[in-house]
């Protein structure tokens, strides 16, 4: 079972989060300042950190430093209330590997927690093969089957992206910023318009669907075969 | 010197280099005048004291010969040629016919006046050549002519060199004048030019920064140490405040939190109706969007404060252009809208990518929001003059005349925008990372249609 520690000073959404954490599967456990979290982390070992980075006393940023100082490299997710650039920056140069806006659905924050347990296969080999779907890496074609798939390099890239992380929800946010290097939210649905038409070129008639929705959190692109 | 190493550093502008060579100018005028005034007196005062002293000594001589009794006169004139040379360097006593009856003047200098005045006659030589002699001549009581004169051809050299180096000098002076003027006042504005280049990085933002001061501080340093600290005073505040922004946002964002959370577990838990299920969802989606409009300010208010100059780099706006429009062109295929990108060639500007993607991109979404079906948006670069525009236009129902100097404000919707979902923010980030950047945005009827354009300096122009 995947262990979290959730540090965070809000006892009233460290509970909730543990709640829908608990749910879904997750054992977790909470710590209320940095000083707690570090007396866990001594204790006991765990897949991934969920760190408020403002905390009383040490914030969440020096904990983390501190944390990587001493050599862990155990993945940390910041929870933060700005979301600014600079917030960004900072939280990721302090050695968090990724960082959520509060408030945010609980489906965003376990996708990332599985995407940071589960980093993506980025072997060297040029072609990439899962089920029935083909990518050459080198030539950049792509084939289902027997299909060749008429991919614009964007539709080639999500489709990448997808097949290296395959059983694994993808959110329209990461996609933004991994796909686009968008760290800014649209107003317009460009992700779900890209995907459809990556979609339909992807799936003929009578074909399993290979990428499919998670209500309302994101996608998943799963092998046919 | 100094105001050709000045030009070889910073390029400097034809008006500076003017108004810095006119003060040169009046620097080496007034030098010139002080100058001149003070070697003219010198001059006139020292050559008139010596020449004075000639005549004195010439009249002397003869006054004190003429009055010598007649019979001992060429005696007299003898004996002194003989034991002083050096007092009278030449006299001649003349008959009436002007034949020499003693002395070592050969004979009556031509042009000579018997008025016992001192007067310099230029008198040939005996070699052939010329000297000025200092003469002064008197007929005597009978009859015979006196002439006393000395040779002032050495002081006339002298007083010729005296001229040639004050005039010499006074040369230098102006030279130097010039040259030391127009290098103190384009020191002067270069550094004027430095303390108004600096204000300006910290108005765009740079709180960091500091005025320039030098060691041995003038009253203009003084004026920069108080302004420095005015600034220290500014960015102390600045941060203070960013501080107690984060608090704010922590302290309304995570409960929020606790509370969307609890509502998802409402959610999933199967155990609400149909109709508790919808206003569970509502909620949560009204959660997500006051996220996003608070994460929209935030990020204007960031935009706006903070000096973010670090992530300028050379961005191609027209290759940014055509990647924007190739991912928005199928979102506009599915509102019925043409996307069309025209450029040509490249057009790079400094800016912040990400920064300038937002605000096109917000420029595009509006476009296809509100431009309507059937309609055609047109992302667009080209260079005028020396600048880079960047365009997005439809051919929709634009914006009212009325309405267009206030979509820019925060939280401001057109008239022609109500019944369309929105936060009137989109404008408002655009003119915010227009600012960040130094762009003007103008917004313009396209006939029909609403074009706004982004106005900024091309790359290749300012290298």
């Amino acid at each position: 079972m995947t262990r979290l520690l959730i540090v965070e000073d809000d006892a009233a959404t460290a509970h909730e989060l543990r709640e829908g954490l608990g749910a879904r599967g997750y054992d977790t456990a909470h710590a209320g300042s940095a000083e707690a979290a570090r007396a866990s982390i001594a204790e006991s070992a765990w897949d991934a950190l969920i760190v408020d980075r403002m905390l009383p006393a040490q914030d969440g940023l020096g904990f983390v430093r501190t944390l990587r100082e001493r050599g862990d490299t155990v993945p940390v997710l910041f929870l933060t209330a700005l979301g600014t650039v600079d917030d960004r920056i900072e939280g990721l140069r302090a050695g968090g590997d990724d960082y959520l806006v509060k408030p945010f659905a609980l489906g965003e924050l376990v996708a990332r927690i599985e995407a940071l347990l589960r980093r993506p296969a980025m072997g060297m080999r040029p072609l990439l093969r899962i089920g029935s779907v083909e990518l050459d890496l080198i030539a950049r074609t792509a084939r289902r089957g027997e299909r060749d798939l008429e991919l614009l390099p964007r539709e080639f890239q999500l489709l990448e992206y997808f097949m290296r992380r395959e059983g694994l929800v993808v959110t329209p946010a990461m996609l933004l910023r991994d796909i686009w290097n968008y760290n800014f939210e649209l107003r317009s649905n460009l992700v779900d318009v890209q995907l459809g038409r990556l979609r339909r070129k992807l799936d003929a008639l009578g074909e399993t669907r290979l990428i499919t929705n998670v209500r309302g959190v994101g996608f998943v692109f799963r092998a046919d075969t | 010197m100094f105001a050709a190493s000045v030009s070889s550093s910073v390029r400097i502008p034809r008006g500076v280099w003017r108004s810095a060579a006119r003060f040169g100018g009046g620097v080496a005028l007034l030098l010139a005048i002080g100058i001149g005034a003070v070697f003219g007196v010198t001059y006139w005062l020292s050559t008139r004291a010596v020449f004075r002293s000639v005549n004195v000594a010439v009249t002397e001589q003869l006054v004190l010969l003429s009055e010598r009794p007649p019979e001992l006169l060429p005696f007299m004139i003898m004996s002194r040629l003989r034991h002083q040379p050096a007092v009278v360097t030449r006299v001649g006593l003349f008959s009436a016919d002007g034949s020499l009856i003693v002395g070592n003047i050969e004979r009556v200098p031509a042009g000579v006046r018997f008025d016992s005045r001192p007067r310099i006659l230029r008198t040939p030589t005996a070699e052939g050549g010329v000297v000025r002699l200092d003469v002064a001549a008197r007929v005597l009581a009978d009859g015979r002519r006196l002439v006393v004169a000395r040779n002032v051809e050495d002081l006339l050299v002298f007083r010729a060199a005296l001229m040639r180096i004050l005039l010499v000098s006074l040369a230098a002076c102006v030279g130097l004048g010039m040259a030391a003027g127009t290098a103190y006042a384009l020191r002067g504005q270069a550094r004027l030019r430095r303390l108004g280049a600096t204000a300006e990085h910290i108005m765009l933002g740079a709180l960091g920064e500091r005025l320039e001061v030098r060691r041995r501080p003038d009253a203009m340093d003084e004026l920069c140490i108080v302004v420095n600290r005015i600034l220290d005073r500014l960015e102390r505040l600045v941060a203070a405040w960013k501080n107690a922004g984060e608090n704010v946002a922590h302290d309304l964002r995570t409960p929020l939190t606790a509370l969307r959370a609890q509502l998802e577990r409402l959610r999933d838990g199967g155990r609400l109706e149909e109709r508790d299920l919808q206003i569970v969802i509502g909620s949560l989606r009204a959660i997500d969007s006051i996220r996003a409009l608070t994460t929209r300010l935030l990020r204007i208010a960031e935009i706006e404060h903070d000096g973010r100059r670090q992530a300028f780099a050379d961005v191609d706006a027209a290759a940014l252009l055509r990647e924007i429009g190739g991912d928005f062109a199928p979102l506009a295929e599915d509102a019925g809208i043409a996307l069309r990108v025209e450029t040509e060639g490249p057009v790079v500007i400094q800016a912040d990518r990400e920064l300038l993607a937002e605000a096109v991109i917000n420029l595009t979404e509006n476009a296809i929001k509100y431009a309507g079906a059937g309609r055609t948006v047109v992302l667009e670069t080209r260079r005028s003059r020396g600048r880079a525009v960047l365009a997005v236009a439809d051919d929709g129902p634009g914006i009212a005349p009325a309405d267009r100097e206030q979509v820019f404000r925060r939280f401001y919707r057109a008239r022609t925008a109500q019944g369309v979902p929105g936060s009137g923010l989109g404008l408002s980030l655009v003119a915010s990372i227009a600012g960040h950047h130094g762009f003007e945005v103008h917004l313009r009827d396209n006939g029909p249609g609403c074009r706004v354009e982004l106005v900024c300096k091309l790359r290749e122009a300012a290298a």
